[in-house]
C-alpha cells in the first residue's frame, strides 16, 4: 500500500485532489463518483458497482483511468503553482 | 470537451492500455491519424499510468490522520475547529483529554456528521501506530 504522497504535503494534496475531482465531475460524473465512494467512501470494487448499478469491470477501468486522470490534473496544478 | 470526444479518448486510453508499451505509438498513430489533438491528449494521460498505479491505494482516513498529527491543533496546539480537513469541516470541540481531542465535524463528501478524534503527535511517530484520528461514520453527537 502506497500513501496519497509523501509525508510533507498530504493536507494540501487532499484540497489539490478535491480540486481535480470537482474537474473530474465535469468531464465524467460516474469516474468522479468512483472516486469518491472508492477513497472517500472506502467502499470496495464489488460495493461501488452495487452503488451505481454497474458492472465490477466498469468500475475498474473507470477508476484506473480516472487515477490517471486525476494524476495528470494535479501535476497541471502544480506546474501552474 | 463534448460527451462524444471524452468517449473517444477513453476508448482510445483502454485500447492502448491492453498493448505491450512497444506497439501504443503505432496504434495511436493509426488510430489517431490526422488529429494531433486526440494523440496528444490519449498519450498524456498513459504517460500517468505507473504514477497512478499506487495513487488513492490508502483510504484518505489515512491520508488525512498524518495531515492532521502535523497540524498545531495535532498536540494541544491551537483548536482545529472552523478548518478544512479534506472533505471534512471542522466544526465543533467536543472533548479533550490525555488521549487526544475529539471533534465535531462534517463530512461534505458523503453530507453527514462525524467525529473525529485526533490523537496526541507522539502517537503518530511509530509507523505502525494507531491513525491518527478514527471517524465514526454518521453518530450522532448530540
Amino acid at each position: 500500500m502506497k500513501a496519497l504522497v509523501g509525508p510533507q504535503e498530504k493536507g494540501q494534496d487532499l484540497v489539490a485532489l478535491d480540486e481535480a475531482l470537482k474537474a473530474l465531475a465535469v468531464v465524467d460524473p460516474r469516474k468522479s463518483q468512483v472516486v469518491e465512494l472508492r477513497f472517500f467512501g472506502g467502499l470496495s470494487v464489488e460495493e461501488t458497482a452495487e452503488v451505481l448499478k454497474v458492472h465490477a469491470n466498469t468500475v475498474l477501468r473507470d477508476w484506473r483511468l480516472a487515477k490517471m486522470w486525476l494524476k495528470r490534473e494535479m501535476s497541471k496544478e502544480e506546474c501552474e503553482g | 470537451m463534448t460527451p462524444e470526444r471524452w468517449k473517444k479518448i477513453e476508448q482510445l486510453c483502454h485500447a492502448a492500455l491492453e498493448r505491450e508499451v512497444s506497439q501504443r505509438g503505432a496504434f495511436l498513430a493509426q488510430a489517431c491519424r490526422g488529429d494531433e489533438e486526440l494523440r496528444r491528449e490519449v498519450e498524456s494521460l498513459l504517460a500517468q499510468e505507473k504514477p497512478a498505479e499506487g495513487f488513492l491505494e490508502s483510504p484518505a482516513l489515512e491520508v488525512a490522520a498524518a495531515a492532521l498529527g502535523k497540524m498545531p491543533g495535532g498536540d494541544g496546539g491551537p483548536s482545529l475547529v472552523g478548518r478544512d480537513m479534506g472533505s471534512y469541516q471542522i466544526l465543533s470541540l467536543v472533548g479533550a483529554g490525555g488521549m487526544g481531542e475529539v471533534y465535531e465535524a462534517h463530512d461534505t463528501k458523503l453530507g453527514r456528521t462525524v467525529a473525529i478524534k485526533v490523537l496526541p503527535q507522539h502517537s503518530c511517530t511509530i509507523p505502525s501506530a494507531s491513525p491518527a484520528f478514527s471517524v465514526k461514520l454518521g453518530c450522532s453527537l448530540h
